[in-house]
Formats: C-alpha cells, sequence, structure tokens
C-alpha cells in the first residue's frame, strides 16, 4: 500500500448513533486499490453499521465517506443505484431469491439495471465459472448447500464488475470447509483488482489469511494492522 | 424496450401472484367506476329533460274581455323589454277559437258550444320557451295593479310548481350520486393504496435485493403504479360492461312502471354519450389507480 496512492475509501470522522447507542465514533479509515480489509470485533462494535454506510443504507449523523473521490454520504435517490452497481455485497443469509434457480437469480442483477439480453448471456456464465458454479445453473436456492448458496450470492454481486466487494459475515452459517472455499474466492476476486472489504467472527479465518485487520470496538477502531490476527 | 418488457413482466407477475388482492382492488374499483358511471348517466339524462322541458314551457297570460287592446300591447312591451325574452305572441280570440277547436282531446259536443258569435275564450298573450329565471319576471309584470285587475289566469303558476317539483328532484338525485360516486371513490383510493402497500410488503425481499444490486429506481416502482393503473384500467372495462349491460335490462325492467319514461329517455342520452362515459371512466380509473399507488409506494417503498 504506497503511500502515494489515491485511497479508493475515504472515511473521515463518521459518527453515526441510534437513539442513545453510539454505533460509530469518529471513525476513520483510508483503504487503498487492491487492498483485502478484514473488519473484525465483537457484535455491536459497530461493524454492520459502518457497512450500512458504506452502501449509503443509511446515512450518517456526521462525517463523509469518499469512495473514488465521490462523498457518497450527498448522493441523490437518482444516482445512489450507479453506486451501487460498483459495491458488491455478500450477507450471511445470501439473500437470493427462492422462485429463481441460480442463473435466474445472478441475472437479476443485470435485468433490473438496464442491461441488454445479449450482455447478460455473455456476463452470467463468466462469474458463475469465476465461483465455480457453472454445473449447477439449473439448480434453485432450496437444492444448494450453505457455501453454493454463498457462492451463488457473490456471482451476483460481481455481476456489476464492481470496484468494491464488501461481505458482511459470509462464513456465518457456513462449516469450515465450505468457508475455506469462500475465503478462497474472495482472494481471487482480490487478486483479481477487486477491494474485498471482509467482515467476520470467524477467528481461524483471519489468521490463517494474513490480511490487513482492522479491530472495531464500541463504535471505534481500536487496531488496524497489517498481516493482523484476530483480536477481540 | 427491453426495460419496458421487463417492468411489465414484473408487474403482471405481481397482479397475478398476489390473487385475491387484485381481485378485490378491481372489484372495488369496477363498484367506484360503475357508481361514477351511473352518476354520470343520470346527471345527463335528467339535464336533458329538464333543458327539453324548459324549452316546451310557455307561459301564457290571459286577459278580460274588458281589458283593452292598447293594454295588452303595453303588457306585451314590458314583458319584450326583459333581455331574456325573446318571443311574445298576441293570441287573439280567433286564434284562441282556432287553437281550441283543432285540439283532439276536445270533443266534439264540446266544440259545438263555443261558436265565433259567441267566444268566451280569452285573448293571451304566450311567452315562448322561458327559462326558469323569467318566471317570476313574468310574475311580478302580473302582479302589478295597472294590469293585475285585467288578468284572467296565467299558467305560470302551475309550471312554476312543476318545474320546481323537477328541479328538486333531480338536484337531489345529482347530490347522492355524486355523495356515493365521491365516497366509493375513496374506498377505492384507500383499497388501491392498501393493496400496493402489501404488494410491496410481500415484495419486501425482492425490493432489498434490488436495492443490493442497483437496481434503477424506475425498475423498483414502477411496477407497482402499472399494478395500481390496472387495478382501474380493467375496473373501468367491468363498469363500462356493466352499465352498458345493465342498461338494457334496466329497461326491460322499468317497461310499465313508473321508471318506463324516464329510461326511455336515458337511454338514448347513454348511447349519445357514450364514448365521453367511457373515457371519464377510463381517466377516473387511471387517476386513482396511479394516484394510491404512487401514494402508497412513497410511503413504503425507501430507494
Amino acid at each position: 500500500m504506497s503511500e502515494e496512492k489515491q485511497p479508493i475509501i475515504d472515511i473521515r470522522h463518521l459518527s453515526k448513533r441510534y437513539g442513545k447507542v453510539e454505533a460509530l465514533n469518529d471513525v476513520n479509515l483510508k483503504v487503498y486499490p487492491g487492498e483485502f480489509v478484514i473488519l473484525v470485533g465483537p457484535s455491536g462494535a459497530g461493524k454492520s453499521t459502518l457497512i450500512r454506510q458504506l452502501i449509503r443504507e443509511e446515512k450518517p449523523d456526521k462525517g463523509r465517506i469518499y469512495v473514488a473521490g465521490r462523498d457518497i454520504t450527498r448522493l441523490t435517490s437518482g444516482e445512489l443505484p450507479y453506486y451501487r452497481r460498483n459495491v458488491g455485497i455478500v450477507y450471511q443469509d445470501y439473500k437470493l431469491l427462492p422462485t429463481k434457480n441460480v442463473w435466474e437469480n445472478v441475472a437479476y442483477a443485470l435485468e433490473v439495471s438496464d442491461v441488454s439480453d445479449e450482455e447478460i448471456k455473455r456476463k452470467v456464465p463468466k462469474v458463475l465459472q469465476a465461483v465455480g458454479l457453472e454445473e449447477r445453473i439449473q439448480a434453485y436456492p432450496s437444492q444448494l448447500s450453505g457455501g453454493e448458496a454463498q457462492r451463488v450470492s457473490i456471482a451476483r454481486a460481481l455481476v456489476h464488475n464492481p470496484k468494491i466487494l464488501i461481505a458482511d459475515e459470509p462464513t456465518g452459517n457456513l462449516d469450515p470447509e465450505a468457508s475455506q472455499d469462500i475465503a478462497d474466492i474472495l482472494e481471487k476476486i482480490n487478486c483479481q483488482g477487486t477491494v474485498v472489504i471482509l467482515a467476520t467472527h470467524d477467528r481461524e479465518l483471519v489468521d490463517k489469511m494474513r490480511k490487513r485487520v482492522i479491530v472495531m470496538k464500541q463504535g471505534r477502531i481500536v487496531s488496524d494492522q497489517n498481516q493482523g490476527k484476530y483480536m477481540s | 424496450m427491453t426495460k419496458i418488457r421487463r417492468i411489465f413482466k414484473e408487474a403482471l407477475i405481481d397482479f397475478w401472484r398476489n390473487g385475491w388482492l387484485s381481485v378485490t382492488a378491481t372489484l372495488v374499483m369496477t363498484l367506484a367506476l360503475l357508481t361514477t358511471g351511473t352518476f354520470i348517466v343520470i346527471y345527463l339524462s335528467t339535464n336533458k329533460i329538464i333543458h327539453d322541458l324548459k324549452d316546451k314551457v310557455d307561459i301564457v297570460v290571459n286577459f278580460k274581455d274588458e281589458a283593452s287592446e292598447n293594454l295588452i300591447q303595453q303588457f306585451r312591451s314590458e314583458l319584450l323589454a326583459h333581455p331574456q325574452i325573446k318571443s311574445v305572441r298576441y293570441i287573439s280570440k280567433e286564434d284562441a277559437l282556432k287553437e281550441f277547436q283543432s285540439r283532439k282531446s276536445v270533443k266534439p259536443e264540446v266544440r259545438q258550444l263555443i261558436s265565433p258569435e259567441d267566444n268566451p275564450l280569452p285573448r293571451g298573450l304566450q311567452i315562448q320557451s322561458v327559462d326558469f329565471a323569467e318566471f317570476d319576471y313574468v310574475s311580478q309584470l302580473s302582479k302589478n295593479p295597472t294590469y293585475a285587475p285585467y288578468i284572467d289566469s296565467s299558467s305560470y303558476d302551475d309550471n312554476k310548481d312543476l318545474i320546481n317539483n323537477i328541479n328538486y328532484s333531480t338536484r337531489f338525485a345529482e347530490r347522492l350520486g355524486l355523495v356515493l360516486s365521491a365516497f366509493f371513490i375513496i374506498v377505492a383510493i384507500l383499497v388501491v393504496f392498501n393493496t400496493v402497500k402489501l404488494a410491496v410488503y410481500f415484495r419486501s425481499k425482492e425490493i432489498e435485493i434490488m436495492r443490493l444490486v442497483g437496481a434503477s429506481e424506475l425498475f423498483v416502482k414502477v411496477p407497482f403504479l402499472i399494478e395500481g393503473f390496472l387495478f382501474g384500467f380493467i375496473g373501468a372495462i367491468l363498469s363500462t360492461a356493466l352499465i352498458y349491460f345493465g342498461i338494457s335490462i334496466f329497461d326491460v325492467l322499468a317497461r310499465g312502471t313508473v321508471f318506463e319514461k324516464f329510461v326511455a329517455r336515458m337511454i338514448p342520452v347513454y348511447y349519445q354519450e357514450f364514448w365521453f362515459i367511457v373515457a371519464v371512466e377510463f381517466f377516473v380509473g387511471a387517476v386513482i389507480g396511479l394516484g394510491a399507488s404512487a401514494l402508497s409506494i412513497r410511503r413504503n417503498v425507501k430507494v
């Protein structure tokens, strides 16, 4: 992470309260292109709140978030969809549509974003191949294992070629083997140039990956180390 | 094009999937439009009937035999001074007799009783096609002491009562129709609002995913607008069909009852104004459907 590079994410003095609870308290964070950042910390430390700010699900009380030089706290509702196409997001519960099969779930992200049918036919197989699901395109979410479902969700997040991929507890419901698969896929995506932000409780995974680890506690960043280990 | 196709597909799937909810919203919409359409038909028909009646109403002021020709002519000029009174015909005794003799309802025996030599029929002034507002003017003029002693009778009081009665009943029917239409339209707005709210709720997972993957605002919201529009559109089709067939059934049912004459006058008005009524129904349906849906989306869909 060379200092002359512009940060792709630049969070400045971010604060957010829910009633009396201080979810984020003056958070400052810079993430540079190509980085893989792991966000750890106990429940209620503010990881999810920070992620919600990053995808502009919520607005902060104070502070600014610059993504690729643009202040996303000031996006209008018309600009928001275009921003979100640049930020892929993966959740613990996959959020797949049960009535659509693997292919349709991934294609859906493109259909609702005004992408042409030809482009959908071109892009969907590519991302499904990237997550190793090209054999399962006809399967419905109920027929998939947890690891497979999470890979569909990653494929969907990648289909817009986002600059940033955010994964909020992606391995929370998975066994260690499937978790490792997901971690490998995330690393692979990162190697291809996408910034990955991974929020997790998985100590084993964090220690093995040897990435930049940011520890949050009570809405503050308490530690930020390269090749860090899980601390709580 | 692709976009429009996808959005329509979403809307139709959603309309279908919501099943009974869609049916209820559509039926309430039909009811609202049916009431509105019926109200318009009745309003137009009664207006037409009143208009026809007013055109036909002539007031005749009859003078006693002792009234001088001059006095009658003076009365006539005063009537014509009123800007709304266009034509006043003088009826001489001969004219009155001729008219009387030509009436088919008069029995021959009675006809014989009156001869040109002994003509009891009065001279009169016939004020033609007066509008309701001129009744009072005529009435006041004939009560003027200069004329009053010489005036035998006049038909304005009878006619006034008749027109008053009709006016009163039609105003009542119009108000009732208006209140009912407004009531059903409000119910329709509420039902569509809540149906869309539920549809949004049922699709909340999909909407969440759409937002996550950066669906354009249009794609999230327009399917619900189309759904709302469909309630109004189908409602308009159904209510038009119901009125169209209902009126023919009503025609048959009304035969031999007190409504027969009214229905007989209503039907041509309906056919004459058919496209106007259809246009109003589709317009009202579309506005209610789109409007209530838009309100609901604004309240219930977060971007």
